[in-house]
């Protein structure tokens, strides 16, 4: 209650005083003349990226260009409210606004009927409020996904909005495209350059390498999955037949995971992944022979670790423009993992002690039991997270 | 937070009382304080009053002159449009330097007499109140075309050593209204100044500083140009310096009632 009392107390005694301030001065000592808002626009990542270096406040109170000084404007007072704010409150109003500003912005492609973009806020940064008498610069980036045919756009806001200078990126040394444009004026064509249409096979390279990450380091309850599969038989042929169902299984779940036909919460498949690595060490103390049923054991996992792959790899996001290349990327990449997983083994104990006696004895078994121990251990501390 | 509100809220009212509306300074003001051989140096074009003003960005229609200028170089200072800051050039040899800006005139009409007079009493340009009666203007709605003049000096990376010949940047540089360093502001704690109207002496003209410590506290000082057109001001203390002073002129054509012409000087010891 204490808190809360000296919290509307605060804002009370804030009103008061921004009350105070507004009867003994409107800030018309900021609009000497007449300052443009500038526009920087590019083209990342497949996308139209709109950087607006602008005064959020006079935008929202739309003093406009026949309004050289705030004093003239009807709106000066909302102004001045809005130039006291902190930015957090400023932010919340922009936001409010935002709509209607969306709605007064025409970026299309240059002469291409029907192709407004709808541009969308990306973020928005608004500096402390500082000094009022002079007016606050904040930049607001708005975003729309770029189609990959379109060569030019052109921009017009309102003529509420002002003037504004509308520039694009340098391209190969050369000076960008740059233009003022006054109040409503349309712009030129603003040819899309250093569009980073990202080339295929970038993209299939980064996704490689995140799906390598998931299993090392990162994933190491898929290591641990993936030993015990070895701890099985140390012999080429049962770990070739296991890891390729084991991956043609996570594939499809990865896969209608990530466009959204099946959906698993993390607290029920993260807690069933951790009891795989247990299930298949136990198996693995009962029988060493490779059969129908361990194959069948395999599929079902398999399924249940593309759901976790599928949240992890949500985390990181899939190019949405490049949905299947960076799909098979990172599966590919995931591969890699188990596949240097299983080599290691090879390398450390397969190898040299598979055919001696004594390796289920001092090593296939124990090493199936300590595993599946973690595995239960996960299991239970998952559960209860 | 709260008092910073209270405080930005008590400052900005003081800040309307005590100065009229209409009357703005405008000048140069580096992003940096110190400038070493092969930097950027960026600029803000800044419009306001006390030190509080609004950056511009760099329109080239807006400016009829920018330089660069030291004993090695004289080169024109360009930018691209809608740059912040507006002025961006790099130094590259070591000494004195200026940057000199001349803008484009633009017109201004004041709503009322008694706005222009305000603006008049600011600037100690009284008279201009019965010479304007005098020529038998309108009083509905003065209008002045006004002309900005601005220097910044700075030293790179050290102040030359060469006391032998005057520096360039310390020479007169032919600007309508100028304010003319007579030595180094960076090795003296005293400045005179010359104020120079279409190259000759200004006299009796108030010439007005502006200093800001490092704690952001300002003070101003003013002076009255001599017969010679010199002012004198202390400048012993670290800190922002902004000279400024203001004539009016009868413009050629009758297309406004007046000209004003701004000059300032800025520097940071």
């Amino acid at each position: 209650l204490g808190v809360i009392g000296i919290r509307t107390l605060k804002s009370a005694i804030r009103k008061v005083i921004t009350g105070l301030c507004l009867l003994f001065f409107s800030v018309q000592i900021w609009a000497h003349e007449l300052r443009p808002a500038i526009a920087d626009v590019s083209f990342p990542d497949n996308s139209v990226n709109v950087s607006l270096r602008l005064n959020i406040e006079a935008l929202i109170a739309e003093i406009g260009p026949e309004h050289d000084d705030t004093d003239d404007s009807p709106d000066a007072e909302l102004y001045d409210q809005l130039r006291l704010m902190e930015p957090d409150d400023l932010k919340q109003a922009f936001v409010e606004y935002l709509p209607t500003l969306l709605e007064h912005i025409r970026l299309g492609e240059a002469r291409v009927e029907n192709s407004l973009l709808k541009l969308e806020l990306a973020s928005i940064s608004i500096p402390e409020t500082g000094d009022v008498r002079v007016p606050r610069d904040s930049t607001v980036n708005l975003q729309a996904p770029l189609d990959e045919s379109a060569a030019a756009f052109t921009w017009q806001w309102d003529a509420r909005y002002g003037p504004i200078i509308i520039r694009a990126e340098e391209q190969a040394e050369q000076e960008g495209f740059s233009q003022y444009l006054q109040a409503g004026q349309t712009s030129d064509d603003i040819a899309v350059v250093n569009r980073q249409a990202r080339a295929t096979t970038s993209v299939f390279a980064e996704y490689v390498l995140i799906g390598f990450e998931h299993i090392i380091p990162k994933g190491l309850d898929h290591i641990l999955f993936v030993i015990g599969l070895f701890l099985l038989s140390p012999y080429w042929k049962p770990i070739v037949w296991q890891v390729t169902v084991f991956t043609a299984a996570h594939t499809a779940t990865l896969a209608l995971s990530t466009l959204g036909f099946i959906s698993v919460p993390a607290s029920i498949v993260e807690p069933l992944i951790a009891l795989s690595i247990t299930v298949v060490c136990i198996e693995n103390l009962f029988r060493s022979r490779f059969g129908t049923a361990r194959i069948l054991i395999v599929l079902l996992f398999g399924l249940l670790h593309g759901l976790g792959f599928a949240s992890v790899l949500g985390e990181a996001g899939l190019s949405e423009q490049q949905f299947l290349v960076s799909l098979l990327g990172f599966n590919i990449g995931v591969e890699i993992g188990q596949i240097t997983v299983i080599l290691l083994c090879f390398l450390l104990v397969g190898w040299w002690f598979r055919a001696r006696e004594g390796y289920r004895k001092w090593f296939s078994v124990p090493a199936s039991l300590a595993i599946g121990a973690v595995g239960l251990f996960w299991f239970v501390t998952r559960i209860i997270n | 937070v709260l008092s910073k509100v209270v405080l930005s809220g008590i400052a900005a009212a003081m800040a309307t009382i005590a100065t009229s509306v209409q009357s703005h300074e405008y000048w140069l003001d580096p992003v940096q304080s110190y400038f070493s051989v092969g930097e950027v140096v960026k600029v803000d074009l800044r419009n306001g009053e006390n030190f509080a003003g609004t950056a511009y960005p760099y329109e080239p229609d807006r400016l009829k002159r920018a330089e660069l200028i030291s004993n090695q170089v004289r080169i024109p200072v360009a930018g691209r449009l809608g740059d912040y800051p507006a002025l961006q050039v790099k130094v590259s040899d070591p000494g004195l330097h200026l940057i000199r800006l001349d803008t484009q005139s633009r017109v201004l009409k004041y709503d009322s007499f008694d706005k222009f007079e305000e603006f008049l009493a600011e600037h100690a340009l009284h008279a201009f109140a019965e010479k304007h009666s005098d020529r038998d203007l309108a009083k509905a709605q003065v209008s002045e075309r006004y002309y900005r003049y601005c220097k910044l000096l700075f030293p790179v990376s050290s102040t030359s050593a060469d006391s032998q010949h005057l520096p360039v940047a310390l020479q007169a540089q032919g600007q309508r209204l100028e304010l003319v360093p007579e030595n180094d502001p960076f090795d003296a704690d005293r400045l005179v100044l010359t104020l120079l109207l279409e190259g000759l002496p200004l006299a009796d003209r108030q010439v007005v500083l502006h200093h800001r410590d490092k704690a952001r506290h300002s003070r101003k000082v003013l002076a009255v140009s001599d017969e010679n057109g010199q002012v004198s001001f202390d400048i012993a203390l670290i800190g922002d310096y902004l000279i400024n002073s203001v004539w009016l002129l009868e413009p050629l054509d009758g297309s406004v009632h007046w000209e004003s012409l701004w000059a300032s000087l800025v520097f940071e010891r």
